[in-house]
């Protein structure tokens, strides 16, 4: 009894929710009752669809688990514990109270005990369960370092990584071999940004500029950026818009791209087909992309005329205006050529065609859009009345 | 010791300290003491180095909040301060917790079990110590976070409303006696808000009350009854030091009968 109790005690460091365990072993142990039982009646193919579908519910626990790992108990992720951490003396690498962030015994356990319910799996299988799990919590680590620590790191490790993808789609050993060298560059990078904790995130970054906004005088603070202190009306100015710099637009466009490439290099048709996977994800968020960046610019700015007006008056285009709209015309025009591309007759590879479209689309946006600020201040617009009335309005806030 | 020089805090447009100029000296119970929204919580908030003030300075044990690194870290390490709501890991148990807060001001591991052991006997959680924090009520949350605060063995300790968020009175009765026993410790410094002065009567040693952003009164207790030039008890002197015309408000109300 005391020697389960102080294994639960040991697990529970590391452990998801108990309900979230429960239900994962009651959906992966029913297929695999279901498998063991349809194996009984001779039903080659429904056995044997049972038995993928079992397997498949293992590698998603994993990710499920690398997923909880990489995220669950970081302090970037949760703004209240961020700034109770920020109060105390922690620093690295002291332990973090709410849980460990970095691999312990009890994770290898766990994959121990995932491959064990991988029963009927071939050999060579086995090892794409470490291989998701490591692959996984670099990607979440990567993640973090982007937004607490330099993003030239950050980006090393997102490039690596799909690197170590594409190399598994001709070697699976150099690709193993490549992730490992990944894994370590990321954990190094890791540990890097929390030795610069407390970190600029951009909650910290709103925050001080709401403090500057409302500062009467120069002071001194733990950062030189605290000396740039305003005065108290300061707060009815206009607030900043905070752009990424264009280095980091280009970087995350290619990276995109790249990615969806490495996916794309695992193409085996017979089990799933990626490059329509990755054609609907790609058309979906660019799709999204693109509203929102059309809607930050023309919800507080609408059109000198209307689409009536324009084509009483000829004045179809409006180019101080119309430029806005330019997303629209980048992800048809993408869209588009890629789809010419890919045509019975031309009959371009997926493989190339749907990263380049992707990161083609993505550095047009990023790099050939009209800046915000610049549009706002110098476009031919009506400003809507919700802009500077409504509720959410900065002077209705003050 | 905690002093603050010409501490001026506002929110946007809105001022809610001005000018604050003051010294605790080291060691007993200060209650900062006053109606709500005067600023005292701000005031604990600036101590505490959440809020950096406009203007002015604080200074703990001499060394510059939000200064220099190393002085502010200085400062971490031997001050606690426990908000009105507290940051809570929902999915630890309360020893976990207690374990976890230790480490970070590194106390001795020995040490820490046998504390977090004491204290969870104090505020009657030995049994639900080992529960997950989501499963706490109201009550046992602020014991646990009280806890927390506690087992840091922090000299100088910064306590916004620790009576409130629904401690028992049995919780109440311990917490009053674990602070008058700390305070007596050499080196041990309790600064803490209570809108209630009657909790604070037989605690404190210093009572700060404030009224619109500004020091009313700094003074023991009796220094209190004296400056009010009245003798009764804590709650009418500091009603009467924040809000004088309170017995006219009264008389102005029944002027034309209490309907």
């Amino acid at each position: 009894m005391k020697l389960a109790r102080r294994l639960v005690r040991w697990f529970r460091v590391v452990s998801p929710p108990a309900w979230a365990v429960v239900l994962a072993l009651f959906v992966q142990l029913s297929f695999e009752a279901l498998y063991r039982f349809t194996l009984g009646l001779n039903d080659d193919e429904v056995a044997r669809t049972l038995g993928q579908a079992s397997d498949a519910t293992v590698v998603g626990l994993t990710f499920a688990y690398a997923l909880f790992r990489g995220l669950a108990f970081h302090p970037a992720l949760q703004a209240d514990y961020l700034a109770w951490l920020a109060l105390t003396p922690w620093r690295s690498p002291k332990p973090l109270p709410l849980g460990p962030v970095h691999v312990l015994a009890q994770d290898l356990v766990v994959l121990c005990l995932l491959e064990v319910l991988l029963l009927d799996a071939p050999f060579g299988f086995r090892p794409l369960l470490p291989a998701i799990f490591f692959f996984v919590l670099a990607g979440c680590w990567a993640v973090f370092v982007w937004s607490t620590g330099p993003r030239s790191a950050a980006y090393e490790v997102g490039y690596a990584l799909g690197a170590a993808l594409w190399v598994a789609s001709f070697s699976y050993v150099g690709g193993g071999a490549c992730l490992v060298v990944t894994w370590f560059l990321a954990l190094h990078r890791f540990l890097q940004s929390f030795a610069m904790f407390p970190w600029e995130t951009f909650r910290a970054r709103r925050q001080r500029e709401r403090e500057r906004r409302s500062r009467p005088h120069k002071g001194q603070g733990l950062t030189s950026e605290h000396t740039t202190w305003g005065w108290a009306f300061d707060v009815l100015s206009p607030q900043q818009i905070e752009e990424l710099p264009r280095v980091d637009r280009l970087m995350l466009s290619g990276l995109a791209g790249w990615s969806a490439f490495a996916v794309l290099s695992h193409s085996q048709p017979k089990v799933f087909e990626p490059a329509t996977l990755v054609a609907m994800i790609s058309l979906c968020a660019g799709a999204m992309y693109c509203v929102r960046q059309v809607f930050r610019h023309i919800w507080s700015h609408l059109p000198p005329i209307g689409l009536v007006g324009r084509l009483f008056t000829g004045r179809l285009l409006i180019p101080s205006y119309d430029v806005a709209l330019l997303p629209v015309v980048y992800f048809f025009g993408t869209a588009g050529i890629a789809r010419f591309l890919l045509d019975k007759n031309l009959a371009w590879s997926p493989q190339y065609v749907l990263p380049a479209a992707l990161t083609v689309f993505l550095l047009l946006m990023n790099l050939a859009c009209p800046d915000l600020e610049r549009w706002r201040l110098t476009c031919q617009a009506r400003l809507s009345a919700w802009s500077y009335a409504g509720t959410k309005s900065e002077f209705e806030q003050l | 010791m905690i002093e603050l020089f010409g501490v001026t805090q506002h929110y946007g447009v809105r001022p809610v300290l001005r000018e604050i100029t003051l010294t605790i000296a080291a060691g007993g119970v200060t209650a900062i003491v006053g109606p709500n929204g005067m600023g005292k919580t701000t005031l604990l908030g600036v101590m505490a180095g959440v809020l950096s003030p406009q203007q002015g300075e604080v200074r703990i044990n001499g060394l510059r909040r939000r200064g220099p690194v190393d002085e502010e870290l200085a400062i971490r390490r031997q001050v606690a301060y426990l908000p009105d709501q507290p940051w809570l890991p929902k999915n630890r148990t309360g020893r976990e917790f207690l374990f976890g807060v230790g480490k970070l001001y590194d106390i001795d591991d020995a040490r820490l079990l046998d504390h977090a052991e004491r204290l969870l006997r104090l505020f009657q959680l030995d049994r639900e110590g080992d529960w997950p924090i989501r499963s706490f009520s109201h009550g046992q949350k602020k014991k646990i976070a009280l806890s927390a605060a506690l087992i840091t063995d922090c000299p100088l300790l910064l306590l916004d409303e620790p009576f409130g968020g629904g401690l028992d009175p049995a919780g109440i009765l311990a917490l009053k006696e674990v602070l008058k026993r700390l305070a007596k410790m050499p080196g041990r410094t309790i600064v803490m808000t209570a809108p209630d002065p009657s909790l604070i009567e037989e605690l404190a040693e210093h009572v700060l009350v404030l009224r619109a952003g500004r020091i009313a009164a700094f003074d023991t207790p009796d220094g209190l009854r004296k400056l009010a030039g009245d003798g009764g008890a804590l709650t009418d002197v500091i009603g009467r030091l924040t809000f004088p015309e309170a017995r006219d408000a009264v008389e102005r109300y029944f002027e034309r009968g209490p309907s």
